[in-house]
């Protein structure tokens, strides 16, 4: 819980420091101009992996983004990442190594009455794909009156796949950088299995022990417009 | 503007904080235990039955000694009883003591194992089959396996032990 309000914080001291202009009434065709948007290349990095490790340290990762703004409403995302576990409890020792990649479609459905406002609020969709290498060094199966049994699984490789629902606010903080939040509502489709042993966390979609998920990105983007012919 | 998509950030993450606290992960124990219950076997129907001054304990699979009671002089109608998970097998020995008779019975029971990922934080569990129980007959009449699975966060019964009038 503490993360998320963390990050609520976080966002309300950015979003608050340049909250102070009010809207002034444009006619249609100024309206027009300023929903036309501009084509261009994000290249964005994450800082989500970085507050999630300060709430569940045996987990650690790293992700950045490119995002390709078609027009004002559509824009087409890449994500790429990886993500270390490193767990050591009572019950088993695990880690993993992996990488994800997750591919999607952004619709903004927020219509400026300002020029020069290029503030985004984003409903989206993504498919995300991880492979990861993993093993449990150990683990113990409690077992009170007759005593405990162990074991251990080398290491394999598994991938797994995911679908997510994505809604995000981005607002230009600077000109042509841009910062922003997005939360993803994670649904698995399939999660590859070599042996008994499964993933405790899937890189880019998190704790595998719930079926659905809810993560979040908090994105630091530069944008490069394409220039005009 | 920006005005108005700062209360939106507010709202959405109220809801989100409200709704996806993490509820601590609550690992289950006892899990390996056969669910077994009583029943007097009168009439040819199946009727729950309570027993009096009623044992339960293991034999050790290497050494064939006693293991400590599990039920000691109690009132039973239905028991649980561990299984060894690091063998397909486990043998119980229960016994009636009262003032008109002293009995008591082995039971073998058999079973295939499976080990079960449960959680990173639970770690693992094995989900049993149970395939036979072999049994004396001193005051058991006969046993039905009801339910053959043992399975992590099932609660049903798997054996009735009916003993005899």
């Amino acid at each position: 819980m503490y993360k998320y309000l963390l990050s609520l914080s976080l966002f309300l001291i950015f979003t608050g420091a340049s909250a102070q202009r009010t809207d002034e009434e444009l006619t249609r065709e100024e309206k027009k101009l300023a929903n036309k948007g501009k084509p261009g290349l994000s290249i964005g990095f994450d800082l989500g992996p970085f507050i999630n490790y300060l709430f569940a340290n045996e987990r650690f990762g790293l992700e950045a983004s490119a995002r390709y703004t078609i027009n004002r409403k559509w824009q087409a995302i890449g994500e790429l990442g990886y993500e270390n576990v490193d767990l050591d409890n009572e019950k088993m020792s695990y880690t993993s190594d992996g990488s994800f990649l997750r591919v999607g479609l952004d619709y903004n459905i927020f219509r400026v009455e300002e020029i020069g406002n290029n503030d985004n609020i984003l409903l989206g969709f993504r498919y995300g794909a991880a492979i990861q290498e993993h093993s449990s060094p150990r683990y113990t199966v409690t077992e009170d009156y007759w005593g405990d049994v162990t074991g251990s699984f080398g290491a394999s490789t598994v991938a797994s796949h995911w679908g997510e629902f994505v809604f995000g606010l981005r607002s230009e903080v600077l000109k042509n950088f841009y910062m922003g939040w997005t939360v993803r509502f994670r649904s698995i489709i399939n999660v590859g299995k070599d042996n008994e042993l499964e993933p405790y966390s899937i890189p880019g979609y998190g704790r595998r022990d719930r079926s659905t998920n809810i993560g979040f990105t908090y994105s630091l983007e530069y944008f490069l417009p394409f220039r005009n012919k | 503007m920006k005005i108005k998509l700062s209360w939106l950030a507010i709202v959405v993450w109220s809801v989100i904080i409200f709704t996806s606290c993490d509820s601590s992960s609550l690992c289950l124990s006892g899990q390996h235990a056969i669910q077994s219950g009583l029943y007097s076997g009168i009439s040819g129907e199946a009727k729950d039955t309570t027993l009096s001054g009623f044992y339960l304990w293991g034999i050790d699979p290497v050494t064939g000694e006693n293991k400590d009671l599990l039920l000691d002089s109690a009132r039973v109608s239905e028991m649980y009883m561990p299984t060894d998970i690091d063998r397909d097998s486990t043998r119980l020995i229960i016994r009636e003591q009262t003032v008109a008779s002293d009995l008591q019975d082995t039971l073998l029971f058999i079973y295939k194992r499976e080990l079960n990922y449960v959680s990173g934080d639970c770690g693992f569990s094995y989900n049993l089959e149970l395939d036979t129980v072999i049994h004396t007959i001193n005051f058991i009449d006969s046993v039905v396996i009801s339910y053959s699975s043992v399975l992590y966060n099932e609660n049903l019964q798997n054996v009735q032990i009916f003993i005899e009038p």
